[in-house]
This record gives structure tokens, C-alpha cells and sequence, in this order.
């Protein structure tokens, strides 16, 4: 029962990809997915959906949908300080590399992590090893390391943990 | 005016190619090889613009899924020094 | 349908300044963690805002180009973890101004120092 269900949910994801890709509604076109989405997703869903399915999968959307105008803000901010950073002469960079605990526990959610903090002002995501993450930061305030995870990680670990 | 972007956009990857060349160590040259990649495929998406060629746009998304493994495969490569260990 | 394709050139060229600076940016830097951060984050919001600019201009495109935006969106910082890491276990030295380096205190070092050295 578990599995038809996780069956069923890679299907129905596949199917929604297939219909954005083709972007038309003719039956030939729809059939040809539905095929294709039932035939990969029996190869592919143990792998693409997980063991235990949680039930609370609105608010995880709309904890999802809250966390994109926050990073997409913070994608701009990022250009703009890389901007600034590459345009003046003499160049104002102060790098370090440090460590960073993180709270997460899902190997998903610490990939959505450090990919939000590698496209972050001033960071990027050099290496996570168990629940640390290596930080190249381009210019270093502080070397406190409350102050620098209050700094680069905090605000998307909260958004995060309402997700995954 | 979009033909013109396309023009600066090889531009860009003409003056990155730099890197390529140049770069000290061997990820610079990686580094350099994945923008110009990204510029390539943003050339193509400029022309399917330009002349309306629907099915560029389908090989764009092919060029971006071949482009990431080919860095994940060179990274992990110059990482140990052979594929597999 | 007019405005539509107004703001859909102003993304492409938004996105074209930042490509360029991203390029400044890859040959200016001083090592190879730098230019990565100047690389990534200019190529990422310069493709993407290319990329939904030329799906806003012709929108029956539009499904297929956000699915493109999306899919560079995910992989291009997945791509440079994979740069960075590799740069980093082969021992490429950080440049003499780097302030602190704690991966070197915490992880290489304990590693032993003879393995996997640089030879590139």
C-alpha cells in the first residue's frame, strides 16, 4: 500500500513535468506521457520518494512558497555586493574559510542549505561533512562562531526546517 | 538587437576563455570551461529568439543537463585523480 | 501583451550586465574561492533573468523556458560545491590574504599530509 502510494505520487509528479515541457493538450501528446510517466516512474520511484510520506504536505508547500521571495531577494542582494566588490579598483576582499553547525538533519534539506548559502551574499559552500558546513566567506567580520552563523546560515535554517 | 547580444555573449566567452588558457591551477581552467558553457547555451537560446527556432530552446535544456554532469564527472575526477575509488 | 515584452528585454539585458560582471569578476580575483564566488552568483541571476526574459518576449515559451531557469538554478551551485571541494582536497592554496581557514585546521590536516597531495 506504502509503495503503490509512492508509486502513485512519482507518477503524478512526472506526468505535471511532462505537461510543462510539452506545454499542449493533444491527446497524442498526453498518452505519450502518461506511458512514459508510468513506465520511468516504476524504475525510479524508491529512489525519488521517501520511505515514510508525512501528511502535512500543504503547510510544507506554503512554507516552500515562503521561502522563495526571501531568496530571491537575498540572490539580488548577492549580485549587487559581487557587483560592487568587482567594479571598485582596489578590489575589498578579506576571505576566510570557517565552520558552520547546522541544525538540519535531512540530507535534502541541507542541500537546499548550502545552495542558498553558496548564492548569498558573500559565501560559498566548500564542503558539508556531517552536520558541518565549510564556508568560504569573501569578506570576514567576525570570527565569533555564534555571530558568523547568525550572519550567513540562521535565516534560511528557520524557513528550511518548516519544509523538509 | 538580440543577433547583437548573441555577438556580446561570445564576446564574453572569447574574454573568459582567458582563464581557460591561462589559469594557474587546474580548476580555474574548470571554472572558465563552465561559464563559457552557460554563455554558449544563452547564445543559442539569443538565436532560437532571433529567427523563432522552436527546438533550439529543447536543446538549451539538453546542453544545461549534459553541462552539469560534465563538471560534476571533471570535479570529481580531478578530486582523486580517477573515477572511481 | 506590450508590457509583457517591454519587461521581458529589460530582464535580458539586466541579466547580459550582470553576465558581464561575472566575467570582470572571473578574471579579476585573486584565487581560485574567489572567482568561484564571483562566477557562480553573476552567472546563476544573469542566465536565470536571461533566460524568463526570453520566455516573457515569446510566451509560448514560457513553461519551458522557467523549466530550464529552474533546472541551471539548481545545478549551478551543486556544480561549483563539486569545483570548490575538488579544489580544495587537491590542496590548491588559498591566497596569502585568506584570513582564516578552518577546513585546513579541522579536516585536511587530520587527514595526513602526504596522500592526495597537489601535483597539478
Amino acid at each position: 500500500m506504502q509503495n503503490l502510494k509512492r508509486y502513485l505520487f512519482s507518477t503524478t509528479f512526472f506526468f505535471l513535468f511532462w505537461l510543462a515541457y510539452t506545454s499542449s493538450l493533444e491527446q497524442s501528446e498526453l498518452l505519450t506521457g502518461l506511458v512514459v510517466s508510468l513506465l520511468l516512474s516504476l524504475f525510479t520511484y524508491q529512489s525519488f520518494s521517501r520511505e515514510k510520506t508525512q501528511n502535512n504536505i500543504i503547510s510544507r508547500i506554503f512554507a516552500f512558497i515562503k521561502y522563495i521571495p526571501v531568496f530571491l531577494w537575498e540572490m539580488l542582494k548577492a549580485n549587487l555586493d559581487v557587483a560592487k566588490r568587482v567594479i571598485d579598483p582596489s578590489l575589498p576582499i578579506n576571505p576566510g574559510i570557517v565552520e558552520i553547525k547546522t541544525n538540519l538533519k535531512s540530507d535534502r534539506a541541507k542541500l537546499f542549505l548550502a545552495n542558498s548559502i553558496t548564492l548569498t551574499p558573500g559565501t560559498l559552500t566548500v564542503d558539508i561533512i556531517d552536520d558541518s558546513l565549510y564556508i568560504h566567506w569573501i569578506d570576514l567580520s567576525t570570527t565569533d562562531p555564534a555571530e558568523q552563523k547568525k550572519l550567513i546560515s540562521e535565516k534560511f535554517e528557520n524557513l528550511l526546517e518548516g519544509v523538509f | 538587437m538580440i543577433i547583437g547580444l548573441a555577438i556580446f555573449f561570445t564576446i564574453l566567452s572569447v574574454i573568459v576563455s582567458y582563464r581557460v588558457v591561462v589559469g594557474p591551477t587546474i580548476t580555474d581552467r574548470l571554472i572558465g570551461a563552465d561559464t563559457i558553457g552557460i554563455f554558449m547555451s544563452l547564445v543559442m537560446l539569443m538565436i532560437a529568439l532571433e529567427y523563432d527556432i522552436y527546438l533550439l530552446v529543447d536543446i538549451v535544456l539538453a546542453y544545461a543537463v549534459l553541462l552539469f554532469i560534465d563538471m560534476l564527472i571533471y570535479a570529481k575526477y580531478f578530486e582523486h585523480g580517477e573515477l572511481y575509488r | 501583451m506590450i508590457i509583457i515584452n517591454t519587461l521581458g528585454y529589460i530582464l535580458i539585458f539586466l541579466g547580459t550586465l550582470f553576465l558581464f560582471l561575472g566575467a570582470l569578476g572571473l578574471l579579476r580575483m585573486p584565487d581560485v574561492y574567489n572567482r568561484l564566488q564571483a562566477g557562480t552568483k553573476a552567472t546563476t541571476l544573469g542566465a536565470l533573468s536571461t533566460i524568463i526574459g526570453v520566455g516573457m518576449v515569446e510566451t509560448d515559451w514560457f513553461l519551458k523556458t522557467l523549466i530550464i531557469a529552474i533546472f541551471i538554478l539548481m545545478t549551478n551551485p551543486i556544480g561549483s560545491h563539486a569545483i570548490a571541494r575538488a579544489a580544495r582536497l587537491s590542496r590548491i592554496a588559498v591566497d596569502k590574504i585568506t584570513a582564516q581557514d578552518k577546513y585546513q585546521e579541522n579536516y585536511l590536516n587530520k587527514k595526513g599530509s602526504d596522500q592526495n597531495a597537489s601535483n597539478f
